[in-house]
This record gives structure tokens, sequence and C-alpha cells, in this order.
């Protein structure tokens, strides 16, 4: 069997050293982060067949209130939880170093896990429906800011943990140049950063106010403060996603990235400049001039966009690389035909890459522009880019991450295999029906946050009701019906997951399918070290991907100047 | 010569390298898409689009908001409508639009055609100002404390909805205003 | 405890400088603090600042 030590164990399946500690936290941190999956599913199930107004199953109160609880539970807990796994996962075990703090890495846990029970419990017991924006001069109870706060100090300590441990292992001479992984987790640490100190500005002085020793907040400064850590934290989820995309990449192809630099810069684009898309959500605000618009909002003049398509291009070229190395050579596609796509992994990551690009990254882009906010501030049309980027996105990807990650860390054999296999296409399904629903009411001018477009309780000579154009009513039943596929998809992983830790058989090899052995290896393939660069006619490497990209890129363009007809078509001149 | 590495294994050596061709040629059009729509927001709509994002800012208290709305009202009311008054003010005009909760006040009245300076402000907490002209929408977040103020010039005849499309408490769903545009 | 890697094989040449400086943990999070700190926040708190009182 494998050494068992108390400190460390050595891994039987990748070679790896477990510190041991570090194994506890990021189980205790997993565990966490899939229960709020839970509690945030179940949520979003009833609230979609609300939104879905010939169902409209809650009352007003209730769904006000649980929108408000399903935001804060699937946006920043559920999540956190799982990227603080993540860093703990990335600064010690893929490292193979000993955590240097363990008691910082429970304290901080401990801090997040308090606060954000206090929060939820105030948000489901009606006392802080406030939505996850809470903006003043709405108030909760005090006990909602005070939770939320703690939770960030708690995050912010996780962050400084990651940190700790990578500079450590640095300094033992253990570790020179980073993953790709860490490195891109390493970004993911520093915009979270970012973001929860700018939140806690927000936060600190409206408890305050909440509790009566500060008179008044300002709205427009709020707004300011709140969206760096209301945006940001969705930036520090991209990050991850991109981690968890590369990682999923090699883990079931064997794929090494093209050229280190460039997504190393492309990550760097994103350190610098992402959070200044924060103000995406400022942009029909009052105070706010052009040019510190403009800048902010092209993340200084779409740097950072370049470095999410740098990735695009990037990790379905390592795959296509791998795979044309494994013999899958002929053609443009032929290596996509044969990729490993009964692979829970692959089909996580194929998946994550598809939605997130196409429908979460254009959306988010194209609405991200001054003019073309005008027709989408506060519709549906917001909600869709989000659930596409953070739930199509960065959540199947980690769900993803996991069928590998759980049974090697909790040392289980994966229950329900078969189920897994399906599972990420399950939940990608519902949610394309979903986001397209969603979006199309949207582009519709449908509101986001509101429970009756219908109007019923409104004056007849006020009266309007949306539903009057008929196809609104296809696009709200899609988004009930994406909902109902998609809740089945997390069912189904969220079984799959409790079934391993609770149910799993106990083993130091657990099968985990078609991973590639020396992933986590640094010895390369090839003896002698170096990997001459196989070109085609032509000189390129990966010509079935930039194929792909290239029509990726095409559909940019459409969707991009259809919405600008679209903006051209309003009746109104505006000025 | 650099060898490539797992994303999930430590880089050994040198792993920087000049890129290959399928990397330059995707870098250098992600470089230019990128600049394009820079260049649309920032210059070329602008100067050709009719429809623009120049918001137009100030402070006020919400009483004293709530008092130019009450003299607006007084001073140009034609009507009313479910108990809220019916506005026409002059064209190349003011226009006080004020959002509470939970409710537009005053319902307006515009010639087509005619471009009217909008003033638009909250008695209480963030509105989601959403002007219905489907299949579209025009929206903006009215603040308390603020001034949003826009240019606005309808071209089609007909009746608008305002709704709310910013949580403002549990009678968000109730608030509906309305802007009637004559010939 | 080390991993069961081979021993780092000799650097034929330096390390060019852009690897040096994406090596470099405490650049990259300086960077990642100031940028946006300037660029969104403080501008934005400059912007907002500057709203003129309504008077008509």
């Amino acid at each position: 069997m494998q050494a068992s030590g108390t400190l460390q164990r050595r891994c039987a399946v990748t070679g790896l050293w477990v510190d041991r500690a570090a194994e506890r936290q990021i189980m205790a941190h997993a565990v966490t982060a899939v229960v709020y999956l839970a509690i945030g599913g179940v949520l979003a199930l009833l609230i979609a067949l609300t939104r879905w107004q010939v169902v409209h199953l809650l009352p007003a109160q209730t769904f006000y209130e649980f929108v408000s609880a399903h935001g804060m539970v699937m946006l920043i807990f559920w999540i956190l939880f799982f990227e603080l796994a993540g860093l703990i996962f990335g600064s010690t075990v893929l490292l193979s170093a000993r955590m240097v703090l363990p008691a910082l890495g429970w304290l901080a846990y401990g801090l997040m896990l308090g606060g954000s029970v206090v929060a939820t419990v105030m948000m489901l017991s009606g006392q802080a429906t406030v939505m996850f924006t809470s903006y003043p001069p709405l108030r909760a109870t005090p006990w909602y800011y005070a939770g939320v706060l703690v939770f960030a100090v708690g995050a912010i300590l996780g962050v400084v943990h990651f940190f700790l441990n990578v500079v450590a292992a640095r300094w033992r001479g253990e570790v020179g140049s980073l993953p790709l992984f860490t490195f891109a987790l390493m970004a993911a640490a520093i915009l979270a950063l970012w973001c929860l100190l700018s939140g806690a500005a927000a936060l600190l002085p409206t408890f305050l106010w909440s509790v009566g020793l500060v008179s008044s907040v300002d709205p427009g400064i709020y707004r300011l403060l709140y969206w760096g850590l209301g945006h940001g934290a969705q930036q520090v989820n991209l990050a991850a996603m991109v981690a968890t995309w590369y990682g999923l990449a090699s883990l079931t192809t064997g794929a090494k990235p093209l050229n280190e630099g460039l997504s190393r810069i492309a990550i760097v684009l994103y350190i610098l400049f992402i959070q200044m898309a924060a103000m995406h959500h400022l942009l029909t605000d009052p105070g706010l001039g052009v040019w510190v618009r403009n800048v902010n909002l092209s993340y200084f003049m779409y740097a950072a966009v370049m470095g999410s398509l740098i990735h695009a291009f990037s990790i379905p070229g390592a795959v296509e690389r791998a795979l044309r190395e494994r013999g899958y050579g002929a053609g443009l596609f032929t290596w996509l035909r044969r990729a490993p796509w009964g692979e829970p992994g692959f089909g996580a990551l194929v998946v994550s890459l598809l939605l997130f690009g196409v429908l979460g990254g254009i959306s988010g882009v194209i609405m991200g522009g001054p003019q073309l906010n005008l027709i989408s501030h506060n519709t549906l049309l917001v909600p869709a880019h989000f659930h596409m980027t953070v739930v199509a996105g960065t959540t199947t990807a980690f769900m993803g991450l996991s069928y590998y990650l759980v049974p090697l860390l909790f040392q289980r054999e994966l229950v329900l295999r078969r189920w897994a296999t399906w599972q990420p296409y399950v939940f990608g399904l519902g949610m394309l029906l979903f986001g397209l629903g969603m979006g199309l009411a949207g582009h519709w001018g449908v509101p986001r946050r509101h429970w009756d477009i219908t109007f019923a309780s409104v004056p007849a000579a006020l009266r309007v009701n949306l539903l009057d154009r008929p196809e609104i009513g296809v696009f709200l039943a899609l988004l009930g019906i994406g909902a109902l596929i998609a809740v089945v998809g997390g069912v189904l992983y969220v079984l799959i997951i409790v079934g391993t830790i609770v149910l799993g058989r106990r083993t130091a090899t657990p099968t985990l399918g078609a991973l590639v052995p020396e992933a986590f290896s640094a010895v390369p393939a090839v003896a002698g070290g170096a990997e001459p660069a196989r070109a085609d006619a032509h000189g390129f490497e990966v010509p079935g991907t930039l194929v792909l990209s290239l029509g990726f890129l095409v559909l940019f363009v459409l969707l991009y100047g259809i919405s600008w007809y679209e903006l051209s078509r309003v009746p109104w001149q505006i000025r | 010569m650099a060898t490539r590495f797992s994303s999930l294994a430590k880089p050994q050596g040198v792993w920087w390298r000049a890129l290959g061709r399928d990397e330059r040629l995707w870098v250098g059009i992600a470089v230019i898409w990128g600049l394009a729509m820079f260049v649309m927001i920032t210059a070329i709509w602008p100067l050709i689009g009719e429809q623009q994002n120049w918001i137009r800012s100030y402070r006020i208290t919400p009483a004293e908001f709530r008092a130019r709305v009450d003299a607006f009202i007084a001073a140009y009311q034609v009507g009313e409508r479910a108990g809220v008054p019916v506005v026409a003010p002059p064209p190349g005009g003011d226009v006080y639009l004020e959002a509470l909760s939970f409710a537009w006040r005053p319902v307006i009245q515009l010639r087509r055609g005619e471009t009217y300076r909008f003033l638009i402000s909250s008695r209480d907490v963030q509105h989601g100002f959403s002007l219905v002209m489907a299949p579209h929408s025009i929206n903006y977040q009215i603040l308390p404390g603020y001034v949003t103020e826009v240019l606005l010039t309808p071209e089609q005849a007909g009746e608008y909805p305002i709704m709310c499309n910013e949580f403002c408490g549990l009678g968000h769903h109730l608030m509906l205003g309305r802007i009637i545009v004559t010939d | 405890m080390t991993t069961a890697e081979q021993p780092q094989p000799p650097t034929e040449r330096r390390v060019p400088w852009p690897q040096l400086l994406l090596d470099d943990i405490f650049l990259l999070l300086l960077c990642g603090m100031v940028v946006p700190t300037f660029f969104y926040l403080i501008w934005g708190l400059v912007s907002l600042g500057g709203v003129p009182l309504f008077s008509r």
C-alpha cells in the first residue's frame, strides 16, 4: 500500500505528496460548497418555476426572499468555498508542498462558515430581502451585513493563506515556476483579494448605517465599491475556471499548452485589467463621466478580452496537439471526433468552454458597451449572461474537476460513474435552453428581479401585459424547461459526489477513467527532452483549432452587428 | 530548446519561447478585433448613432426634487390616469419624473418629434427606469439624491409604459408609469 | 519532502526576463492591486465627487 504518514501521504495514483492538514481543509471546503450548491439549486428551481409565468409557483414575498438568497448562496458561498478548496489544493498538494500554517486555514474556514450561515438564515427568514446587491437605502437586519463581512474576512484570510503556502514552497526551493494551473489560481487569488477589499469597503459603512452609527450611505459610492466585489468575484470565477480548463485538458487528453508564456501573459492581462469591468454595472448610473466609463468598461481597450480569446484558442489547441500526437492526426477534425467524449472531465470541459465562450462571454462584452447597455440594463439579459458564465461555464468546469479530485482526496471510488459521463451534457443542455430562453426574454425587454410581468394588480388605465406578445411566453417556457433539465443535472452531480464521499468504496487507487498518468509529472513525454513542433503543410500546428476559433469569431462579429442594428431600431432618439 | 509541460506539472528550465505561426495569427486577429470594438463604442457610434449614453448628473435632496415635480405637475397638468396626474410639458422643455415605492409620477404626454430634457430621480430607494418600446426597452438606474438628465425625442406615437426593473421592495411589480406620445 | 521528478536539468542559458517577470508573484500582486484601484476606484470616486448641485 502507500506510505501513510500523519503529516503527509504519497498519492498512489499521481505520485504527489498530500499534506494531511491540507487534505482535511480541502474536504471541509468542498463539502460545504456542495451543500450550498444544493440549497441554491432548490431555490433555483422554485424561482425558475415562478418566472415561468404560467406556472408562477411562489407568492411575491417568498419569490423576492428566495431570489435574494439564491444570489448570495450561489454567486458567493458555493463558488468561493469551492475556490478556496482549489486554492488550498493548488498551493500545497499540487506542488507536493507542506501547508505552512494550518491554523490560519481553519480560522479562515470557520469565519467563512459562520458568516455564511448567519447571512443565509437571515435571508431565508425574510430579514434581508435586499437582493444579492443589498443597495442602500434598502435596509436589511445588521446581522446580514455582519455575516457577509465576517465571511469576507475569512475569505481574505484564505487568500492570504494561499500566498503564504506558495511563497513558502518557493523559498524552500520546492518549486520554481508554478504549474500553469496554480498560476491561474494565483491570478484568481489576486483578483479575490482586490474584490473582497472593495466589497468590505462598501459593506462596512452599510453595516454601521444599519445599526444607526452612520446616518446615511451614498448610493452612488456604494454601487461603485460594491460592484468591485459583485463583478470582481465573477472574474475570480473566470480565472479559476480557466485554471480548471487547462487542468481538465491535461488530465483527460494529456494536453500541454502550446506556449506557456502566451497563456501566462493572457492570465496577467486578467490580473491587470479585468476588475475594471465592474463598470459594466454602472453604465446607466448618474455620476460617472464618459471616459472613466469607456476606459474601465473596455478592460482597457479590451486587453482582458484578448486574454480570454487567447485561452479560448490555447486550450483547444493544446488538446488538438495532444490528440494528434496520440495518432489522430488525419484531416482537420479527426482529433475532435476521437476525443474522450465519454470522460466526465472532458465533457465538462467542452460544455463549459462552449457555453461560456459563445453565450456568456459574447453577451457580456456586447452588453458591456455604454450604448448597448441602454437596452440591456436590468433586463433578463443580465442574469442570462451571468448564468452562462458562472453556471454553464464555471460551475460545469468545477463539477468536472471534482469528479477526479474528490475520489483522489477522499480516497474513494466514484459511485454512479455512468451517470457522471452523462451529467455534464444533461446540465449543459438544461443551461443552454435556460440561457436562450432567459436571454431572448431579456432582449424583448422583460425585467429582472420581477415577480409579475402581467402587472395584474395595476389599475387598467396604466396596465400593460408583457405576455400579450406570445413569443415572450415561449421564451419563459424555455427558461422553465431548461431550468428543470439543469436541476436534474445538478441533482445528478450532488448525488454522485455525496454518494462517493459517504458510500464510495475506500481505495488508495480510485479508478479515474481515461486519466492521463503523466499529467502531474514534469517529465517530458518525448525522450531527449525537446518536443519538436510538428506543423502541417501550411506551417500550422493546430489547424482544426484555428478553424474553430475563426468560426467563433465570425459568430461574435455577427452577434455584435445584430446588436447594434437592434439598438438603431429603437424608435426614440436619446442623447 | 523549451519543452511543453502539462498544466498540472511544474515547468522546468526555460519555458519562454517564440510564438508559433498559429498563435501569431490568432493573437493578431484578437488584437484587431479588440481595438475595433473599442473604436466602435468610443468613436464610430458616437458619430453616427441616434441612441447615445451621455447621462448628465446632479445632486439634489429627495425633498427638493419632489418639490420640483409638484411644481411641474401644477404648471402643466392636463388630466389624470388611475389617480396619477397627466402632464403635458412644452416641447423643448424640462420633464420631471419621480420614482417612488411604488409608482412613477407623473404620467407624461409628449409630442412626436419634439425633444425633451428628462430629469429623473427617486424619492426613496433605488429604482430602475425601464421604458417599454416593444420589443425593446430603454433603461436607467435611478438613485435617490442624484438627478439623471437625458434628452429624449420620441419618433413614434403611442403609449409607452414605464416599468421598474430594480428591486425596490415588496410592491416592486406594482410600479408602472406611462409616457403618452401624440402626433 | 521532494517530488519524484528528475532533478532540474542545467539551464543552457540565462532565463529570459519575461519569464522572470511572470514568475514574480509579488510584482503581479502589486500590479493587480494598484491598476484597478487607480483606474476604477479612484477615478470613479473622483467622478462621483465632481457631480454638481442641481440648480434650475
